[in-house]
């Protein structure tokens, strides 16, 4: 058997698609334990499709998010009675106070590009300063700053 | 791996999610995509007659909108008829009648008289007009016409399901295809879906009685279009082997009840009839140069020349050590997907009837974000709604459940080919 790398249900081998969940079963990256071998790097455990799931960096004023591992990632802020869970959490850096919404905005990578959709966020998705239009995905560049109401998140990618 | 079998009359490709098993303790999936198509010169041939019943619930819960739309669509379809073709109307409540004829070739304008004749009003009893629909059918049935029924009805039947049921066995084995058509909330989609499925036909949800003229100009205009019908697949798996899962990803997707023997419906020139079956293969334990999955029978009905043919083929597989996994086609993994997506929520309407609301709710989750991971937000937001209801209500709503079961359904149409 192998196992989901999302539910953790038990598959057979050959599962192209999680029955459970949905996930597309990748039998390489299907071992139950997923390690991030960063020092300063707090786990997240939504998604990891590879052997590195997204990590995230904390300073004073803002966090840095390494988009790796899978194709997209919804950032926001999770509750318990919440539908959907954002794949990162950003409940531990003051989320609520900063005004960032359940399901916030969207990284994900269309072709070798990665793009940046604010989803409709009360308080607005920023880019480098500028307001996000909602559901319009933008171009990200490297080390390009976002801001999910007052919280700043630096993105860049992993090497 | 695929492999084309130019052979006439058909084109046959397969593609399998492996191009070889592996020596294992425990059991492995295959997934197999089967993809059959006319030969390209098809499209010279005219289809053959039409011989088409509609029948059309008049009960009370019909009144208005509905009804005049039903109407007014068969007007629509009558006036598309060719001469060759034959097109009868019966309505039904708690008793049916037959309106239109057959054989009447009513021009539009005195169809459109006669249909104005009807009065909603009693209960809905399928079966009642089921019979007298299979009669009109049987009666036009004269030999190289593709017989079909349309059944729109808006309600529930109660205690005739077994009856019809029994009907649409005796459809199938006559060559009869029922179409059956919901329109709204209250209707039972699993009977209706039941119903359709054994003849190779298709249940359509309409939420809004606005599409039905387009759905059934549509259903129409690929009637018109049969190359081959009656098409069936019997799967006689080898020991140790178990046929999990098939479904029908091309024309009108839809689940394939029925165990080993599948019956596909019909193929329209210039299309290709898919399905996706999912084997889940027992303990090999040691290589062997070649593994029988199963043997396909394929039967069919040619339209064009009113041939029945037959065709068998085996599936095997070797067996190693070590099978290292192969490019798997986009057409199979588009269609794996969608299906198993079909699946989460079959999963999660049942967790929800048996009264697990707490999976159910889980199940609806986790549909939700793959949904949206795929681009299909307004889909997703639907689940979620009715994932909240169950959590809350512990129940779904009648609406909701259709949007979740026809829209993950749906999801298949948008990779179709042809047509639709």
């Amino acid at each position: 058997m192998i196992t989901c790398q999302r539910c953790k249900a038990s598959l057979f081998l050959g599962t192209l698609f999680c029955p459970e969940c949905g996930l597309m079963v990748d039998e390489d990256a299907a071992s139950p334990t997923v390690s991030l071998p960063v020092d300063e790097v707090e786990e997240i455990t939504t998604k990891p499709r590879q052997t590195q799931g997204p990590a995230m960096l904390t300073r004073q004023d803002s966090i840095a998010v390494r988009v790796m591992g899978q194709q997209d990632y919804i950032l926001g802020r999770a509750e318990a009675t919440q539908a959907i869970l954002p794949d990162i959490d950003l409940n531990r850096y003051g989320a609520h106070e900063k005004g960032v919404s359940r399901l916030h905005c969207h990284l994900r990578y269309e072709g070798d590009s990665l793009m940046v959709v604010d989803l409709g966020s009360a308080n607005g998705t920023f880019l480098n300063g500028t307001r996000l239009t909602p559901e319009r995905p933008m171009p990200l560049s490297e080390n390009d700053t976002i801001s999910l109401g007052s919280l700043k998140v630096q993105v860049f990618r992993k090497v | 791996m695929t492999s084309a079998a130019p052979a006439e009359p058909f084109v046959v490709d397969l593609n399998h999610s492996r191009t070889a098993l592996q020596v294992h303790t425990e059991a492995q999936v295959l997934y197999t995509h089967i993809a059959v198509r006319p030969p390209a010169r098809d499209d010279a041939v005219p289809a053959p007659p039409l011989n088409m019943c509609l029948v059309l619930d008049r009960s009370t819960s019909m009144t208005g909108e509905r009804l005049d739309t039903a109407r007014s669509s068969a007007v629509e379809i009558i006036r598309l008829l060719r001469p060759q073709d034959r097109f009868g109307l019966v309505t039904f409540s708690d008793k049916a009648e037959l309106l239109i004829p057959s054989d009447a070739h009513l021009s539009p304008t005195a169809a459109n008289s006669r249909l104005s004749e009807i009065q909603t009003s009693g209960a809905t009893e399928i079966l009642k007009g089921l019979r007298a629909g299979m009669e009109e059918v049987r009666r036009g049935a004269v030999g190289g016409t593709i017989d079909h029924l349309i059944l729109i009805t808006d309600g529930r039947t109660y205690g005739d399901e077994q009856a019809c049921m029994d009907l649409a066995d005796e459809a199938a084995l006559e060559g009869i295809e029922i179409t059956a058509i919901g329109v709204g909330e209250a209707w039972n989609d699993i009977f209706l879906d039941a119903l359709a499925a054994k003849t190779g036909g298709q249940a359509v949800y309409i939420e809004n009685i606005s599409t039905l003229n387009r759905m059934l100009k549509q259903k129409f205009r690929e009637l018109g279009l049969v190359y081959a019908d009656q098409i069936s697949l019997v799967i006689d798996t080898a020991p140790g082997v178990m046929l999990q899962s098939s479904f029908r990803t091309s024309p009108a997707p839809t689940p394939l009840p029925g165990g080993t023997t599948l019956r596909l419906g019909s193929l329209f020139s210039g299309t290709s009839l898919s399905l996706l079956l999912q084997f889940v293969i027992s303990t090999i334990p040691e290589p062997l140069a070649s593994f029988e999955v199963c043997t396909m029978h394929f039967g069919a009905h040619l339209s064009q020349t009113n041939m029945h043919l037959k065709s068998s083929l085996a599936l095997s597989f070797p067996v190693l050590k070590e099978a290292a996994p192969a490019p798997i086609s986009g057409q199979l993994l588009t269609a794996a997907r969608s299906v198993n997506l079909y699946h989460l929520q079959e999963k999660a309407l049942s967790d929800a009837r048996s009264g697990d609301a707490e999976l159910g709710t889980r199940r609806l989750n986790r549909l939700a974000t793959q949904l949206l991971e795929i681009g299909q937000g307004e889909l997703a937001q639907s689940v979620i709604a009715e994932a909240e209801a169950l959590a809350q209500d512990h129940k779904l709503t009648e609406r909701g459940q259709k949007r979740v079961k026809y829209g993950t359904r749906a999801l298949l149409e948008a990779h179709a080919e042809g047509p639709r």
